[in-house]
């Protein structure tokens, strides 16, 4: 193909008469431009672009009305609103203008074009070079300086390669000086090296490894030689791995310090963070909560959970692999519920049940009071009289105990009178549990008289009975 | 010889003005102190633990008998009751003091570790003691006129016993295989640690060892009846270990949440 070449006569005259003056700029330096500027060379296919400015240079305003083109392989691709008041030139860009000549060539040949400014006449040439054409494997369509290769998305942590052709669609040999890939998350050109020197006819090939490390968009460029592409990929964040709530003890018991974790189905590629949640549902009648349910670190319900790169296990604050909590004494469930990353749908939720149980003593202790006469500190004379203190400390779980029974031994084991002594003591329990904030822990003081030797009085079995059933302490010794 | 037949009567689960106690109440452990010197109330029983709000606050020492403590302020001894009110106080000079309880809690003591002073609680008030001229580690009270304290000899731990009157020293004991901390405990015995956790010493030399993973540096102190305090003097977090016959373990207390 032969590219039109437009003649204008008289060219000289009118630019030495007018009050505009073109430049062409490159971005660093500027260029009065006269009636005849090269644009360049550039590949078919490519696109190569060069910005003018118009600059009043007279004492008073111009106005510029005209801006024309024409001309096979230019165009303008950036150009004002006409018409435009230039003040006189004075140093700022507000006295200027801009606009842009893009140069596609289609062919290797020579283009020209008659680019007019008001009355100043300009010819435009440009040359379509030989070039290597770039395409991507595949396709045919000849890829243009700027044109955006997408990789698409993309789980960090693994690759994809694209496989690019520079062929040589001429007659005469065409080199490639540079080829070359920047930008992280991109590496290359894997396979060939720059210089290339590519035959009439003949193609070459390299690729291009798109390497995502995060869930983020990555963008790299593609030169060759003084085309550059831009290259486009997202990477994605890999999900976490399953992850599951374990607790130290599955045996579901009031009064127990236990601990949770939360192990992982594989090892996680990912960073990620979540929370780990503890609710108790009551099963007690008119018992909504037990505020000793609790972990025993950071936030009394709500624990933070962290999983890095590499972890097999979700970290608690302090990078503990576990966290320890106390079950409480008052029957019911106890949740806990993981979420991840924001997620509101949970990623694991395992519960403890904690049954109804009978009264759980932690300890009984009894001790004498001797009664009589007092001398220094000790009892003078016969020990008649006094007095049996029993302190309990236990646990009902289901906030029902009522019966108390105690049944007082002498030194050979044998009962002593009146036998079973039996207190209904259910409305003392409702009342303390009605009004206790510590779940179903209690401290149980109870007081005997005696009359006689008070000395006599060895051992003690006691019971209490709640709604599950009675619980039995062996003989406690009665100390002094 | 005449012989006295003893009979029961159950009396009631009602308040006893006398004990000033109900009969009903919620368990109580102890006092623990904290790293910002606040003495807590810690309600419950084994494993289930409530820590209160801060009873005091600007404490260097406590300790807590089940009934009745002894804080050390920078310059105060004080007695405190079950509900954490203050039923004493005496002047006492700077620094920390060794605090320690009888079986019947009478007397107590205290030894301020800077000026190695002793005052002896008496149950009604402040008896000034005698200087003991030994830096103690643990003190303990045996009786009502003698006293115990354990020192450093060396690489060895000794027990000394001396009269709570004078001061006089009138017995030692060398502690071969024990290492500091350690803690004499009301009523004879003691407490250390081993590489496998805290093993209780009792009067008769029998020992029972407690698993625990204990902090790598650690102090003892005596937060209730049976129940000692260990505080991770890394992390300032607070453990309890029950040393009560049958009942001995080891336990994490509920992190201290302002």
């Amino acid at each position: 193909m032969i590219a039109r070449v437009l003649l204008f006569a008289a060219l000289g005259p009118l630019s030495a008469l007018a009050q505009l003056q073109v430049y062409a700029f490159d971005g660093t330096n500027e260029t009065a431009v006269g009636s005849l500027f090269n644009v360049g060379a550039a590949s078919p296919g490519d696109s190569l672009t060069t910005r003018f400015r118009v600059r009043n240079i007279g004492t008073g305003p111009a106005t510029l009305t005209t801006l024309a083109l024409a001309g096979s392989g230019f165009s303008f691709s950036n150009v004002p609103s006409l018409p435009y008041i230039l003040a006189p030139y004075t140093g700022s860009a507000v006295s200027e203008v801009e606009f842009d000549v893009a140069f596609s060539p289609t062919d290797v040949a020579s283009y020209s074009a008659f680019l007019q400014v008001n009355t100043i006449q300009i010819i435009l040439d440009g040359n379509g070079a030989q070039a290597a054409v770039l395409t991507l494997a595949g396709s045919n369509i000849p890829l243009a300086a700027g044109a955006i290769i997408d990789f698409g998305p993309l789980a960090s942590g693994t690759t994809k390669l694209l496989t690019f052709n520079l062929s040589n669609p001429g007659s005469v040999a065409v080199s490639v000086g540079t080829l070359s890939v920047t930008g992280t998350g991109f590496k290359g050109p894997i396979g060939r090296s720059a210089p290339i020197s590519i035959a009439p006819g003949q193609t070459v090939s390299f690729q291009v490894e798109f390497l995502p490390t995060s869930g983020q968009a990555f963008q790299g460029t593609l030169a060759v030689d003084q085309r550059t592409f831009v290259l486009t990929g997202q990477g994605l964040s890999p999900p976490l791995p399953g992850a599951s709530i374990v607790f130290g003890s599955s045996v579901g018991q009031s009064v127990q310090q236990n601990n949770v974790s939360i192990p992982l189905a594989s090892a996680s590629q990912v960073s990620g963070t979540g929370t780990l949640t503890m609710t108790f549902q009551s099963s007690v009648q008119g018992v909504s909560d037990d505020p000793a349910i609790q972990f025993l670190s950071g936030p009394l319900r709500q624990a933070t959970v962290t999983i890095s790169p590499g972890d097999t296990t979700a970290m608690f604050d302090g990078g503990q692999s576990d966290l320890a909590f106390q079950t409480g004494a008052t029957a019911g469930t106890i949740t806990f519920t993981l979420t991840l990353n924001g997620n509101s749908t949970p990623a694991a939720q395992a519960s403890l049940t904690i049954g109804p149980a009978p009264v759980s003593f932690a300890s009984a202790t009894s001790i004498r009071l001797l009664g009589g006469v007092i001398v220094n500190g000790e009892p003078a004379g016969v020990p008649v009289g006094g007095e049996v203190d029993i302190s309990i400390v236990a646990s009902d779980n289901t906030y029902s105990a009522s019966q108390l029974a105690f049944t007082f031994f002498d030194q050979s084991g044998a009962t002593m009178q009146p036998g079973v002594i039996r207190v209904d003591a259910t409305s003392d329990f409702q009342a303390y549990f009605n009004s206790t904030t510590t779940g179903g822990a209690f401290a149980l003081l109870a007081k005997f008289t005696v009359t006689g030797d008070v000395t006599q009085i060895i051992s003690t079995d006691i019971a209490i009975t709640n709604s599950v059933g009675v619980t039995t302490t062996q003989h406690i010794l009665i100390g002094n | 010889m005449k012989r006295y037949f003893a009979l029961l009567t159950f009396v009631s689960l009602a308040a006893s003005a006398a004990w000033a106690q109900r009969a009903l109440a919620p368990p109580q452990v102890g006092f623990i102190q904290d790293s910002r010197g606040e003495v807590r109330a810690v309600n419950g029983l084994a494993g289930n633990f409530l820590v209160g709000g801060a009873a005091a606050s600007g404490i260097v020492s406590s300790a807590y008998s089940g009934s009745f403590g002894l804080l050390k302020s920078a310059s105060a001894l004080m007695v405190i009751d079950q509900q954490g009110r203050t039923l004493a106080t005496v002047d006492a000079p700077s620094g920390p003091a060794l605090l320690a309880f009888s079986p019947d809690e009478s007397p107590a003591l205290a030894y301020f570790q800077q000026s190695k002073a002793l005052r002896v609680w008496g149950g009604r008030a402040f008896q000034p003691g005698p200087n003991v001229d030994q830096a103690a580690l643990s003190i303990a009270p045996l009786s009502r006129t003698l006293g115990a304290l354990v020192v450093q000899r060396g690489d060895d731990l000794w027990e000394l016993s001396f009269e709570l009157s004078t001061g006089a020293i009138v017995s030692q004991t060398a502690l071969p295989g024990i290492t500091s901390p350690m803690l004499l405990l009301a009523g004879g015995g003691f407490v250390y640690r081993d590489a496998q956790g805290v093993v209780v010493r009792h009067v008769d030399g029998s020992e029972k060892h407690i698993a625990a993973h204990l902090p790598a540096s650690l102090a003892f102190g005596q937060m209730g009846n049976g129940w000692i305090q260990v505080t991770d003097l890394a992390t300032s977090r607070l453990f309890a270990v029950n040393v009560q016959p049958g009942h001995e373990g080891y336990y994490i207390l509920p992190e201290v949440r302002q």
